[in-house]
């Protein structure tokens, strides 16, 4: 699934095969899997966004449109992910949508304290799922214009 | 002294001046009388010998005038001699119209002239005492005045009558002396000896006979007295036993009573300290009284175990303050003894009529046990405390593994599932040619039972959740709240018939967010069970529960259930009917009753099959304000 990274739009950082899958085929299902890179936990994300270990020397400035993070991760949290990105410079401004298996999560709040700009509760409906993630993904990626001018939107989904 | 031994003998006892006083009233009358008896028979006597001398003189005068006119001497010199019978007779004289004796019984003044005869030729008492009465008549012949006749009277004989009158007067008067003397020593010695017998009483009851009373018969004073005398006694012997008996019982209550008690006097000296009070100090009753301080290694200790100056010992305390002292919690530290002795002590101050402090009570209570067994209360509770903190340690992390249970629960619970009907539905669209109608309904089965699997995964966290997380509690109008409920449900009752019945209701104190979900509970529930009447009717209410509760109740007219049920009507997960019949997954009345709980009220309900429902929570007083 790794294509070119220079042309990475999305970045779905999700440990579950399964979860990846899914969501790479709901946004398949509405077009929008455009340069897709699929990434297996939190420090790999990192490593991508900042061009660092296995990532390093690629085009720090070339950001993803939108980064798809699960909050459940191996090794680091998809919290501690989004701290890191909001807290850097150079990150600050790339549009992160939370993938949550629950309303109930407690993070979800630490979640907008710390910038968060969406988030999706994954349903157990794959119908629902689906349109979700169509819905959202049609306004990051194709309404959003870009990092700089886009709107700091927070749009709350349930099942 | 012999004047007043004497006056003591007359005067000294009431017999003796009833003798004196009989005797001398007896004196004095007597005295009186025989002195007036005497005086009388004088005048008497004196009128007789006027009237004698007067009467003979009168007769001498008329025998002599007719002599005189004569002038026949020898005549009357007979004639005057004549009158010489006469045994009181003094002398008896003839004159002449001159003066001069014509006829004397005393011849010796024969010739001579008396000078002494009246002017007028009236008769007249020349002379009127007892000694002589010398009467001088007139002698007349035919109105012619001639001469005069004189007689003179004395009275030896009737003296001599009248001293014996006095005589037999005096002696009268002191026999009369004697017996009235006589009977009133009687009388005096009758009288004084009932009253001697009150006086040996007297003196039998001073000498310590308490039982000794007057024996006086009779209805006379001395009688009365001794009645009133004995009366007098038996109330003295009376208030006496009184007096023995409340002695008795304050010494048996200063002795008995399980509490030391020393009495001070205003200035603080020590009057009185009964047995436990010796026992608690450690001194002997002997070494208590009169004192302030005891001894210079006896002490009282602060609680801190300070030692307490003499100034600020509980009767100084009282004594300075005027106040009484109440609860003060002192020590004993006694030279015999290691241990301090502990003791509540209580002081109260008494007042004189002036307002000065004339008394202080002291009482001591023995507290070293209840301290020890206090200080051993307060060591358990520490350890208690201690327990507790443990407890609440181990509970603490109990509950962060169930969080985590319950995230994990939400997460990869929900995961498999989403990817069950994920994959489900990829499978679907890629075979949906060539499935046929049976290969159709297994995969809607299999994707509706993940759904549903789903929903109670939520449900369960949402349990989960109505007993973990913490309470915000504030003034909740229950009234606004079921209203805010209601408008929600619009959206679901639409193209219903609902008669909705909704009292007023009161104002609570409780977390807004659960109470809401116990209103959306019910309310849901029964619009839910009123779906097959034609008219649903809900009426929502309130009334006064046990012990100033208040209970909320929901009331509908829906299908209703068997109470024999009841018991598992709030279980989790619990159901009355076929999943095809009403939705749910019976967590709804679960939440109720845990919300509910944990605000401290109750949940129960009554029902009849076909024919309603009615739930009721209630909510303690305290969490419930009257609804304005």
């Amino acid at each position: 699934m790794n294509r070119s990274s220079d042309a990475v739009e999305i970045l779905l950082v999700e440990d579950t095969p399964a979860d990846a899958e899914l969501t790479t085929l709901a946004l398949k299902k509405h077009c929008l899997i455009n340069n897709l890179l699929w990434v297996k936990d939190g420090p790999e994300a990192l490593d991508f966004l900042f061009a660092e270990g296995i990532h390093a020397g690629r085009d720090c400035a070339a950001k993803p449109k939108v980064v798809l993070l699960d909050l459940r991760l191996p090794r680091l949290s998809g919290i501690e992910v989004l701290r890191r990105i909001k807290n850097d410079e150079r990150t600050r401004s790339i549009p992160v949508v939370v993938l949550t298996s629950s309303k109930e999560d407690v993070d979800i709040d630490e979640c907008y304290r710390l910038g968060v700009n969406s988030y999706i509760t994954k349903p157990v409906s794959f119908d629902e799922f689906v349109k979700v993630v169509g819905e959202l993904g049609l306004y990051w990626l194709l309404l959003n214009k870009g990092p700089h001018e886009g709107p700091k939107c927070r749009t709350s989904r349930t099942s | 002294m012999t004047f007043q031994a004497l006056s003591r003998f007359l005067f000294g006892t009431l017999r003796g001046r009833l003798i004196v006083g009989v005797a001398a009233v007896h004196a004095v009358m007597m005295t009186l009388f025989i002195a007036d008896l005497t005086d009388r028979q004088r005048a008497m006597l004196l009128d007789r010998q006027v009237e004698e001398a007067t009467a003979l003189s009168q007769s001498l005068a008329t025998s002599a005038a007719g002599w005189i006119a004569a002038d026949d001497i020898s005549g009357l010199q007979e004639l005057v001699e004549v009158q010489h019978r006469y045994p009181e007779m003094l002398f008896a004289i003839l004159v002449d119209k001159q003066g001069r004796v014509l006829a004397d019984t005393n011849k010796s003044r024969l010739g001579s002239y008396l000078l002494d005869l009246p002017g007028e030729a009236h008769q007249t008492v020349v002379s009127g005492t007892s000694a002589l009465v010398d009467v001088a008549t007139p002698a007349m012949i035919g109105g012619q005045h001639v001469g005069w006749a004189r007689v003179g009277i004395g009275q030896k004989a009737a003296s001599e009558r009248l001293a014996d009158i006095t005589r037999n007067g005096v002696v009268y008067a002191l026999a009369a002396i004697l017996v009235g003397s006589v009977v009133a020593w009687l009388m005096g010695r009758g009288i004084t000896r009932r009253l001697y017998a009150v006086q040996e009483t007297i003196d039998a009851v001073r000498g310590g006979n308490r039982l000794a009373r007057s024996d006086v018969a009779g209805t006379d004073e001395a009688a009365v007295m001794a009645r009133e005398f004995n009366a007098m006694l038996d109330a003295l012997a009376e208030r006496e036993a009184e007096l023995r008996s409340s002695e008795e019982r304050y010494r048996s209550l200063i002795g008995k009573v399980q509490a030391a008690i020393v009495l001070h006097d205003g200035q603080g000296h020590i009057l009185i300290g009964n047995p436990l009070a010796q026992a608690l100090l450690g001194l002997s009753e002997d070494q208590l009284l009169g004192r302030v301080l005891i001894d210079a290694k006896w002490h009282f200790l602060r609680e801190d175990g300070s030692i307490l100056p003499v100034a600020e010992y509980p009767a100084s305390k009282v004594l300075s303050t005027r106040q009484p002292l109440r609860g003060y919690v002192a020590g004993i530290s006694r030279p015999d003894r290691d241990e301090v002795v502990w003791v509540l002590v209580n002081g109260e101050p008494e007042y004189d009529d002036g307002g000065a402090i004339a008394r202080v009570i002291v009482s001591f209570v023995d507290i070293t046990e209840r301290r020890r067994a206090e200080e051993e209360i307060r060591e358990l509770n520490q350890d208690l405390g201690r327990r507790v903190a443990e407890r609440t340690v181990q509970l603490e992390s109990a509950n962060k593994e169930l969080e985590a249970f319950a995230y994990s629960v939400s997460h990869d619970l929900r995961a498999p599932l989403r990817h069950i009907d994920g994959f489900l539905g990829l499978l679907e669209e890629k075979m949906a040619p060539t499935l046929d109608e049976e290969s159709r309904h297994y995969m809607t089965t299999i994707s509706d039972a993940a759904r549903r699997m789903g929903t109670l995964i939520d449900d369960l966290l949402s349990f989960s959740r109505m007993g973990r997380s913490e309470m915000a509690k504030t003034q909740i109008d229950l009234g606004t709240l079921v209203h805010e409920v209601i408008r929600e449900c619009e959206a679901e009752t639409q193209g219903r018939v609902i008669d909705w019945r909704i009292a007023e209701l009161p104002v609570v104190t409780g977390d807004r967010a659960m109470l809401r979900v116990v209103l959306v509970n019910l309310i849901s529930n029964a619009l839910k069970f009123t779906q097959p009447r034609p008219r649903a009717e809900i009426e929502i209410g309130c009334q006064p529960g046990r012990e100033g509760e208040t209970t909320v109740f929901v009331r509908d007219n829906g299908v209703g259930f068997d109470m024999k049920y009841i018991d598992k009507l709030f279980g989790v997960f619990q159901r009355l009917h076929g999943v095809d019949e009403f939705k749910g997954t019976g967590i709804g009345l679960a939440n109720v009753r845990r919300v509910i709980s944990r605000h401290g009220g109750r949940t129960w309900a009554e029902g009849k099959v076909a024919a309603g429902a009615t739930f009721y929570f209630s909510l303690p007083p305290r969490s419930v304000k009257e609804a304005s």
